[in-house]
């Protein structure tokens, strides 16, 4: 029950009790509180015109960077004796600093600034409410506007340097980049020896090989380094990332794509990036900066997504990558995803598998059961022998710990190209 | 002095005048019913900010028993301002202290301050006046002054009630509007009239 609606309900009950036990003293009675009623009444505010600015000090932040939110907020209309003015913030924000809440009275034309700094989780969060509630003096009658002041914050995933990923795709791009393209050419490392033909440099020329031909000169060839084409594809399927009691893996897979794509794109490779699991959501192939912060709004947006049409991975749209280039997937892995991948290898692309460890993440939280131990023996000799399934088929797998950051174990791993694939060259 | 002691003081004041008249009454059960009220008041107001109003209200009910019991009417006047003083002043300070910031506090609170000063004077007067003056009307006349004050009483109630967005009657208001709004409409663009649509349909 609002105050006036208490007020109003005493005074009823006065008059009547007046009227009922004809006492004209209780009648009198309610004049104290008839004025107080009536004095809210005519002061009641009667129009709320706000005019709301927000600013922020930085529209684009890293994941844990805190942002400083200004609002600028000026009185368009009559003066307002008393108003609440309350940011609405928008979930999954922590305000750490400042205020988002404040009674004032503003005069015609009168502003007041709120700042406030906040932090969050990764993701794209749209400002637009201010909520004015201005009411009399007394509190007896409020008015309340919705005034939108638009901004938006993107946080990204926390991004770590990796030094090197060793990729080896069958098919390379034709400019230049920091891959070993198989073919000679202008390079570093050593590839072949060849005829001498006019133009070549003569510091080029292989003396030992041309003393064995007489009046013929051989020089050595390099291995061209080209850049590559790499799609990446991010699993967000709700069956493979959320176990139980809503711990999701998606966190870590989330920022291990996104430092495999900073990697990746440093390098200078074209790199597009997939979210499997639910809409289509498939950032375009491209190089450099640009498209590496195209890749990291769309990690900062991917969510858990349910699908009962995308349980598997048998629907991954794979025509929107080059055939024979790489493919990056960073997924928990499911036993029923194993055929899926090796399918993808036949199609003749070259398959990373990055897989967060959830028999690990599991386990961590139901430490003291009975019987635990030997569930996490035969659950990771079940994924071990998944491994080696995919080992078999060319699958490069990396498992890692997510209670470790990323790039620890991926530098020890990924920086030198698996063993079955480091045979003499044919 | 802050908010909440004037508040707290105004209970204690309100409780001490109908402790008072009760006791010199020797009501002991209605005595018992005030000490509990004002208690009730002051140790859960913090905790249950609700309790404010019903203490209030329970308040001006003892008052309204005791006018009519006959207790000294001054007292139960002085009673009720001060029950409806520290009521003001408790939902004043919870407000101030729910919000992170308040800008220009003390200015706020001064103009609220004087107001209610004002306006709960102005009260006391005007019952103390009503209360002190002795007139004498006819049927006609008492039943007019009667109806003119339910009227007033009515339309101040229905004003307190009818807030923005809230309040059947209000949305009944609104509805009509509308409806008339689409009347004039229909007529100003000579389409059929809605319910006349409705009709042939029927038909």
């Amino acid at each position: 029950m609002s105050r006036s609606q208490l007020l109003s309900l005493l005074l009823y009950g006065l008059f009547l009790a007046g009227l009922v036990t004809l006492r004209g003293e209780l009648l009198i009675l309610a004049l104290p509180l008839l004025v107080y009623l009536g004095v809210g009444l005519i002061y009641r505010p009667t129009e709320i015109l706000i005019g709301v600015e927000r600013s922020f000090d930085a529209v684009r932040v890293l994941e844990g960077q805190p942002v400083q939110v200004t609002l600028a907020i000026s009185n368009r209309g009559p003066a307002l004796e008393n108003v609440l003015l309350e940011e609405v913030v928008p979930d999954g924000l922590q305000v750490i600093e400042g205020e988002t809440r404040t009674l004032v009275a503003l005069g015609t034309g009168e502003g007041l600034e709120l700042a406030y700094t906040i932090v969050g989780p990764r993701g794209l969060y749209g400002f637009s409410d201010v909520l004015a509630t201005a009411s009399d003096t007394f509190d007896l009658q409020r008015q309340q506007v919705v005034e939108s002041g638009d901004g938006r914050v993107f946080i990204l995933p926390w991004v770590e340097k990796l030094p090197q990923v060793m990729v080896r795709p069958r098919r390379t791009r034709v400019f230049a980049g920091f891959v070993p393209a198989n073919r000679g050419g202008p390079g570093v490392e050593f590839f072949g020896v060849r005829e001498y033909q006019p133009g070549d440099s003569r510091r080029w020329i292989n003396q030992r090989v041309s003393a064995r031909f007489d009046g013929e000169l051989y020089v050595n060839e390099f291995e061209q380094e080209r850049s590559v084409d790499i799609g990446l594809i991010l699993d967000a399927r709700h069956v493979a990332n959320v176990l139980g009691e809503n711990r999701s893996l998606l966190e870590g897979s989330v920022q291990a794509t996104a430092t495999l794509a900073d990697a990746f794109l440093t390098n200078g490779n074209r790199v597009g990036l997939f979210i499997y699991g639910g809409s289509v959501n498939w950032t375009f192939p491209g190089y450099g900066r640009v498209q590496r912060e195209r890749i990291l709004q769309a990690l900062a947006r991917a969510r858990i997504q349910h699908s009962q049409v995308f349980e598997g991975l048998d629907l991954l749209p794979t025509r929107l990558f080059p055939i024979r280039s790489q493919l990056v997937v960073v997924s928990p892995l499911r036993a029923d995803d194993v055929d899926d991948i090796v399918r993808l290898r036949a199609r003749g692309y070259r398959v990373m598998l990055i897989v967060p460890d959830p028999v690990e993440f599991e386990a961590r939280s139901l430490e003291g059961l009975e019987e635990i131990e030997a569930a996490i023996r035969i659950t990771r000799l079940q994924r071990a022998n998944l491994h080696r399934r995919l080992s078999r088929a060319g699958v490069q797998v990396l498992e890692w710990q997510t209670d470790t950051p990323f790039h620890v174990r991926a530098s020890r791993v990924l920086g030198r190209r698996p063993g079955w694939d480091r045979g003499p060259r044919v | 002095m802050t908010l909440r002691t004037l508040s707290s003081a105004g209970v204690v004041l309100a409780t001490l005048l109908l402790v008072a008249a009760n006791t010199a009454a020797g009501s002991s059960s209605w005595l018992v019913a005030t000490l509990v009220i004002g208690g009730a008041w002051l140790a859960l107001r913090k905790r249950l900010p609700n309790i404010v109003g019903i203490c209030f209200a329970a308040l001006v009910v003892v008052a309204a028993k005791g006018t009519i019991d006959g207790h000294p009417f001054s007292w139960m006047v002085a009673a009720v301002v001060a029950a409806l003083v520290a009521w003001d002043l408790d939902h004043l300070s919870t407000v101030a202290e729910t919000v992170e910031r308040t800008d220009n506090r003390p200015t706020l609170e001064g103009i609220h301050l004087r107001r209610l000063v004002t306006v709960v004077a102005s009260g006391a007067f005007l019952a103390v006046v009503a209360g002190s003056v002795d007139l004498r009307f006819g049927l006609i006349a008492a039943v007019a002054l009667g109806l003119v004050t339910l009227l007033g009483l009515r339309s101040i109630v229905r004003s307190a009630l009818g807030k923005v967005g809230e309040g059947a009657l209000w949305i009944y208001r609104g509805r009509l509007k509308e409806e008339m709004k689409s009347f004039v409409m229909c007529f100003h663009q000579s389409t059929p009239f809605p319910y006349a649509k409705l009709t042939h349909a029927d038909r």
